[in-house]
């Protein structure tokens, strides 16, 4: 229990809130739309590359072309709902899901594959003009601080936005009863859209926000993915509540095995610790059945 | 019908027999049709999880790599011979799919968990073996040297492993048409490819099907992993890669039709041709493969067996 443990657990919580960020995204359009969005990581690294691209080329200001790369991610999912997934909504039950998953993956490879090959260069990092504090001995990164809090602000409205909006209630009732949702008079068409937009905006703001803390390369969007997905399987895949929590301890039990089994070895760790975790809670830790 | 099936079969041997020594000039086709015959035995290998049992899995390309690393390292630090050192990488990886099933089917997970799993599993291959660097020579790999293949070896390289590929994938469409169509297994099988609950109802084992399955399946692909390694004698994780393997392979399985027998062999005949056509793309492959792979979802899901099937040539099934 010495200093650097108490940086680790910060840099745990923090990876741990973006990665709840990614996964709310996945959470709430598998919810809504019954389509596991594999293509999720690709959308934050689409937000990444655009604002780089257009940071080294053409001299943007750093705020405009975080703005571009939000919208071009946002623009990114609504093509994704309206045009590739237009097939998949004709089917019902586990072959729209099936589909849904499998249409989504040949989309994240399409991305990747265009993103790698036409900007293999376009790192994002951000650096925060802000000082270090010293803090009962400890040198914080304030960028850090900042990210977090950022971070968990964002989730907290989301899940006031959930909790207590008209919008919010409206997916909620779709999610919990489609049908239900429909005699009542709300558009499944509409807050489908609604979702994958929302969905796009938190991924491309984890996306910057990684970008603070560390540089996000063209090729990490599978990465994302996966962890995401993991999140969501840990938290129970219709709970926004559940992912918050399960993105926390899967930030913070990642970050202290890279620092001590090394980034590598780290994965396996962390698909065992998952593994042994769904054995005992096979619903998720929040445990609502899916 | 067994007769017609039998016709068949012979035409697809002498087919397969016959088309290498048209071009025993020139090495480089028969070096493609070699990898033709391995990626067949890689789509069977899918084509009876996700298409026969509904099991989504993944990783064909870390299954195939698991096998293709346990022979390629027992055999460069000469820790047993080339058979044993196959049947170990066969057992394994059998092993290994056998666990993943139990899992997925056990705790009656939804096959959307079964796809995230075993999507982890590949990504925890391929950072295994970059990061245990000096077992596995990390991102460049190992180099290990050919070994006798017997009576083949007076044939010209890559024929012997094409031979050995296409024997290899000719006899498990056999045993499998023999199992699906002769005995009680294969019936059941067909009740789950139809109806999972209806079938558990009637009183089949669905969980037992689906590991059994899982556990012959990645059998054969830690067989054709390890043989692969041989053929290759280069042993990288690009090899194994998901975009190297389990791409192709959804889209022969795909494209050629899911749960027919004869499926793999026409989508990989047609990819092979393909992605010699397009070579001068380069990375830009993957873009178009992504994109074949989103169309064809759309609007050619059935695959060219089914329309084939119900299209052109009714009378004949």
């Amino acid at each position: 229990m010495d200093a650097s443990f108490v940086l680790f657990l910060l840099d745990g919580i923090v990876f741990g809130l973006i990665l709840s960020l990614i996964a709310a995204g996945l959470t709430l359009i598998y919810g809504l739309a019954g389509v596991l969005n594999l293509a999720h990581g690709e959308l934050l690294v689409i937000c990444t590359v655009t604002a780089a691209v257009l940071l080294q080329s053409i001299n943007v200001p750093l705020p405009l072309a975080l703005v571009a790369g939000v919208l071009v991610t946002v623009a990114s999912s609504v093509f994704l709902e309206k045009v590739v997934l237009r097939p998949v909504y004709r089917l019902e039950g586990e072959e729209r899901i099936l589909l849904g998953l499998y249409i989504t993956l040949a989309f994240s490879i399409f991305l990747h594959g265009a993103l790698i090959t036409s900007f293999p260069l376009a790192f994002l990092t951000i650096n925060l003009p802000v000082p270090s504090l010293d803090f009962m001995g400890l040198t914080v990164r304030t960028a850090q601080v900042i990210t977090g809090v950022a971070s968990a602000a964002v989730l907290v409205a989301v899940y006031v936005f959930l909790k207590n909006s008209w919008g919010g209630m409206a997916i909620r009732s779709l999610t919990q009863n489609e049908v239900g949702a429909l005699i009542v008079g709300v558009s499944v068409k509409r807050y489908r859209l609604i979702v994958f937009m929302l969905g796009a905006f938190l991924v491309s703001l984890a996306g910057i926000i990684r970008s603070v803390v560390a540089t996000v390369a063209p090729e990490s969007g599978i990465e994302f993915t996966i962890l995401g997905l993991l999140v969501c399987v840990v938290g129970g895949i219709r709970s926004v509540y559940g992912t918050i929590v399960a993105g926390l301890v899967i930030g913070v039990v990642y970050t202290f095995l890279v620092v001590f089994i090394g980034t590598y070895l780290a994965y396996v760790a962390l698909l065992i610790f998952i593994m042994a975790l769904l054995l005992v809670r096979p619903y998720g830790i929040v445990g609502e059945r899916w | 019908m067994v007769k017609t099936r039998l016709i068949a079969l012979i035409v697809l041997v002498a087919v397969y027999a016959v088309i290498p020594l048209l071009f025993l000039n020139t090495p480089y086709v028969v070096f493609i049709l070699a990898q033709m015959a391995f990626f067949t035995i890689f789509a069977y290998g899918f084509n009876f999880l996700f298409g026969f049992s509904r099991q989504l899995f993944l990783c064909i390309g870390a299954f195939t790599g698991i096998g293709a690393y346990i022979t390629g390292i027992s055999l460069r630090d000469g820790l047993m011979g080339p058979v044993e050192a196959v049947l170990l990488s066969t057992a394994a990886v059998a092993a290994v799919g056998w666990v993943v099933s139990f899992l997925s089917v056990r705790r009656k997970l939804v096959v959307i968990f079964t796809g995230i799993f075993t999507l982890a599993i590949t990504l925890v291959f391929n950072n295994l073996v970059i990061g245990l660097a000096n077992v596995t020579g990390g991102e460049t790999g190992f180099r290990i040297r050919g070994i006798s293949l017997g009576p083949l070896d007076a044939l010209p390289y890559n024929l012997r492993y094409y031979y050995v590929a296409i024997a290899t994938v000719l006899a498990i469409t056999v045993i499998s048409y023999y199992l699906l169509f002769h005995t009680r297994t294969g019936y059941a099988y067909r009740c789950i490819m139809d109806d999972e609950i209806s079938s558990e109802l009637v009183g089949i084992n669905v969980a037992r099907v689906k590991t059994l399955t899982a556990l012959l399946s990645s059998a054969v692909l830690g067989f054709s992993g390890a043989q692969y390694a041989l053929f290759s004698q280069l042993i990288a994780p690009s090899y194994f890669a998901f975009a190297s393997v389990d791409l192709p392979v959804q889209i022969i399985v795909i494209l050629g039709g899911r749960a027919s027998l004869l499926g793999p062999y026409i989508g990989s005949a047609i990819i092979a041709v393909v992605n010699e056509a397009l070579k001068f793309l380069g990375p830009l492959t993957q873009v178009l493969y992504g994109l074949t792979l989103m169309l064809l979802l759309a609007f050619f899901r059935n695959g060219i067996v089914d329309f084939v099937r119900r299209k052109l040539f009714p009378w004949f099934f």
